[in-house]
C-alpha cells in the first residue's frame, strides 16, 4: 500500500554548513491491512517520514509511492488514497464542530458527506453527543477522536497517524488503543509513528524502530518481541562455599551474589543451550534455586536497539 | 470540484454568521474611520487637495479600499493564522491542490465582502447627503475584475508569508500604501496600472457622472483586464514559488 524506497531529507543545520540527516536513506513498505509503527525517540525523522509520504515536504531523494501511485511525481492522485492526523487536535478548525469539521475536510477532497454516514462515524467513536459541540470546548481526547473522524469521513483506505496518543491521559491512550485496532478491522491500513511502547505493544502488526533518521529494526512485532524472550534468563543459585569457583570453571564470568543468593543473567540463542546449562550444573553439584524468563517488554526492545548495542 | 467549492462557501457562511459580532464590530470601526476622513476632508475645504476632486469620490473611494484590503488580507492572513493553528497542513494533504482551495475561498469571501460593502456605500451616502449614481450591473463589473488583482497580491503574500512568517508589518504597509492608489485620482496613466486603482478610477466615473461600463472607453477595460491579470498571474507564480520553497525547508505548518 505505500512503499518508500531509500527516502533521504537533510534540513540546515542551525550555525553549521553540515546539513542534519533527518531521514537517512530509509526503506519499508507498509502492507495492506496492517498496523504499522514507526518507533522511535524524539528527533529519529518519523514526522519527517511521514509528512514526505503525504506530500507537504519534498525530499531530497528517494522515491515514494501510495498504492503505486507516485507522491512525487502524481501528487494529487497519490494523495486521494491517504489521510493524516499530524498533530492531533491541531488539525481541526477549533471554532467549528466535529461534524462541520468533517464535511468540511471532506468537501476540499472533493467528496460530499452525507448525514447518515457522518452519524455513523461518530457514533462508532462515541462522539455522537459532542457533534454540535465547537471543537474547542471538547476535551484532547476528544479532540483526537474528532480528528480520527475527520480521516474516516474522508473514506480513504490508508490512514497516518503522527503521535496519535501524544497529550492523553491513560484512559483515554488506553480507549485510544483498541479505536486504532478498530480501524484495522474496518479494513484500514495504518502507518502511525509514536513512542509510545504500549501502544505499539498493543496495536502493532510490524515495526520500524528509527533511531537518528535511519530505521536500526523492521521486523514483526511478534518477531521482534520473541527474539528477546527467548534469550534472556534470570537464574538463581543456592550458593555454598564452592559455587563461585565452579561457575568460573564452567566459563561464566559475571554474576551478582546478594547475600545468600547467586544471580546469574543469560542470553541465550536457544531453549537447548538452558538445558545444557541445567545439566552443567546438576553435574557440578551447583544447586538452583529457580529459573524465570526474563520480562522482556518493548521498551527493553527498543532501548537495546537504539543504543546501537546490536 | 464542486464540492470543494461549496465545502468553502460553507466554512466562509459558517464563520460569517458564528462570528457576526467581530463582522458588526469590524462595521463599527470601518463607517467610524471613514467619517472621520470625510469629515475632515470637509473640514479642510475638500478640493484644496486632489482628493478624488469631490466627496462622492471620497466615498468611492474608500470602499473601493475596503474590498481591496478585505480581499487581500483575508487571502493573506488566512494563510498565516491557518499556518498557526495547525490546519494549513491539512488542506495542503488534500488531492485538490490548494491553489484551488484559495480561489475557492476566495469567491466565497468576495460574496460575502459584497453583501457587507455595498449597502454600507449606500448607507454612508444616504448619512452623508451624497447621491451616488450606481448602476449595479457596472458596480459588480468593477468590483469583481478589480478584486481579481487584491487577490493576487494576497496570494503573493500568502506565499510570502510561507516561508518568511514575519510578514505582518508588510501587510499593514500596503494596507496603507493602497488607500493612495485606490482614493486619489490618479492622473498619469502608469498609475493606473497599480492593483486596484483602475477600478476605482472607472467606479468614480460611474459615481459622478453615471458612466456605465458599455460607455467606458475601450483602453479602459483593457486596462481593467489586464491589471486583473497581470496580479493573478503573478499572484499565482509567486505562490507557488514561495510554495515549494516552504515544502523544501519544510515549514508548511511549523510557525
Ligand atoms: N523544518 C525543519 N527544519 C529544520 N530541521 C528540522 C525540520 N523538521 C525537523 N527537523 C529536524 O529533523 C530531525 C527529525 O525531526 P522529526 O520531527 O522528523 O522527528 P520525530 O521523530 O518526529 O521526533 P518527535 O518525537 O520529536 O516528534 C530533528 O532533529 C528535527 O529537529
Ligand atoms: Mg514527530
Amino acid at each position: 500500500m505505500i512503499r518508500v524506497e531509500n527516502l533521504v531529507k537533510t534540513f540546515p543545520k542551525k550555525g553549521s554548513k553540515e546539513r542534519l540527516r533527518a531521514v537517512d536513506n530509509i526503506s519499508f513498505q507498509v502492507r495492506e491491512g496492517e498496523i504499522f509503527a514507526l518507533l522511535g525517540p524524539n528527533g529519529a525523522g518519523k514526522t519527517t517520514t511521514l509528512k514526505s509520504i503525504c506530500g507537504l515536504i519534498i525530499p531530497d531523494s528517494g522515491e515514494i509511492e501510495i498504492m503505486g501511485i507516485s507522491v512525487l511525481k502524481n501528487r494529487g492522485r497519490a494523495l486521494s488514497n491517504i489521510s493524516v492526523v499530524l498533530e492531533g487536535n491541531r488539525n481541526l478548525y477549533w471554532r467549528m464542530t466535529p461534524v462541520e469539521n468533517m464535511a468540511y475536510f471532506a468537501g476540499i477532497r472533493g467528496k460530499k458527506l452525507n448525514r447518515s454516514e457522518a452519524a455513523d462515524i461518530l457514533a462508532r467513536l462515541g462522539l455522537a453527543e459532542k457533534q454540535n459541540e465547537i471543537v474547542h470546548k471538547l476535551s484532547r481526547g476528544m479532540q483526537q477522536k474528532t480528528a480520527i473522524a475527520v480521516c474516516l469521513a474522508a473514506g480513504t483506505k490508508i490512514l497516518l497517524l503522527d503521535e496519535p496518543t501524544l497529550g492523553l491521559d491513560v484512559n483515554s491512550a488506553v480507549e485510544f488503543r483498541g479505536l486504532v485496532k478498530d480501524l484495522q478491522n474496518q479494513g484500514k491500513t495504518v502507518l502511525l509513528s509514536t513512542h509510545d511502547m504500549n501502544l505499539v505493544e498493543a496495536v502493532a502488526d510490524r515495526v520500524a524502530i528509527m533511531n537518528d533518521g535511519k530505521i536500526v529494526v523492521c521486523e514483526e512485532k511478534r518477531k521482534l518481541i520473541d527474539l528477546f524472550a527467548a534469550r534472556g534468563y534470570k537464574i538463581k543459585l543456592v550458593p555454598n562455599g564452592t559455587t563461585e569457583e565452579k561457575l568460573a570453571k564452567l566459563g561464566f564470568s559475571e554474576w551478582n551474589k546478594d547475600g545468600n543468593v547467586v544471580e546469574l543473567h543469560l542470553n541465550l540463542s536457544s531453549a537447548r543451550e538452558l538445558y545444557k546449562i541445567m545439566e552443567d550444573f546438576k553435574l557440578n553439584q551447583i544447586e538452583i534455586e529457580s529459573i524465570e524468563k526474563e520480562l522482556v517488554n518493548f521498551e527493553k526492545i527498543f532501548i537495546s536497539y537504539t543504543n546501537g548495542s546490536h | 470540484m464542486l464540492n470543494a467549492f461549496i465545502a468553502n462557501f460553507q466554512k466562509s457562511w459558517i464563520e460569517f454568521k458564528r462570528y457576526y459580532f467581530n463582522t458588526i464590530s469590524g462595521l463599527a470601526t470601518v463607517l467610524i474611520f471613514f467619517y472621520l476622513i470625510f469629515f475632515g476632508i470637509k473640514a479642510i475645504g475638500g478640493s484644496t487637495m486632489d482628493f478624488g476632486n469631490t466627496l462622492e469620490g471620497v466615498i468611492v473611494g474608500y470602499f473601493m479600499w475596503l474590498m481591496f484590503i478585505f480581499s487581500f488580507q483575508g487571502v493573506a492572513w488566512g494563510i498565516i493564522d491557518e499556518a498557526q493553528r495547525g490546519t494549513l497542513e491539512q488542506v495542503f494533504v488534500s488531492p485538490i491542490a490548494f491553489e484551488y482551495q484559495m480561489l475557492f475561498r476566495m469567491i466565497s469571501d468576495f460574496v460575502f465582502n459584497v453583501l457587507f460593502a455595498v449597502p454600507l456605500m449606500y448607507f454612508v451616502s444616504y448619512t452623508t447627503g451624497k447621491q451616488l449614481n450606481f448602476d449595479l450591473p457596472t458596480l459588480l463589473y468593477l468590483l469583481v475584475i478589480g478584486t481579481v488583482s487584491a487577490l493576487g497580491i494576497g496570494m503573493m503574500l500568502g506565499g510570502i508569508a510561507l516561508v518568511f512568517k514575519r510578514i505582518s508589518s508588510f501587510i499593514q504597509i500596503i494596507t496603507f500604501g493602497s488607500l493612495a492608489f485606490t482614493m486619489f485620482d490618479l492622473s498619469k496613466l502608469w498609475y493606473r496600472f497599480l492593483p486596484m486603482s483602475q477600478a476605482a478610477y472607472l467606479m468614480r466615473k460611474l459615481a459622478i457622472n453615471g458612466t456605465k461600463f458599455y460607455q467606458f472607453h475601450f483602453l479602459d477595460h483593457v486596462i481593467l483586464w489586464s491589471v486583473a491579470a497581470i496580479y493573478l498571474a503573478a499572484g499565482i507564480l509567486v505562490f507557488r514559488g514561495f510554495e515549494k520553497r516552504a515544502m523544501i525547508t519544510g515549514t508548511l505548518g511549523q510557525y
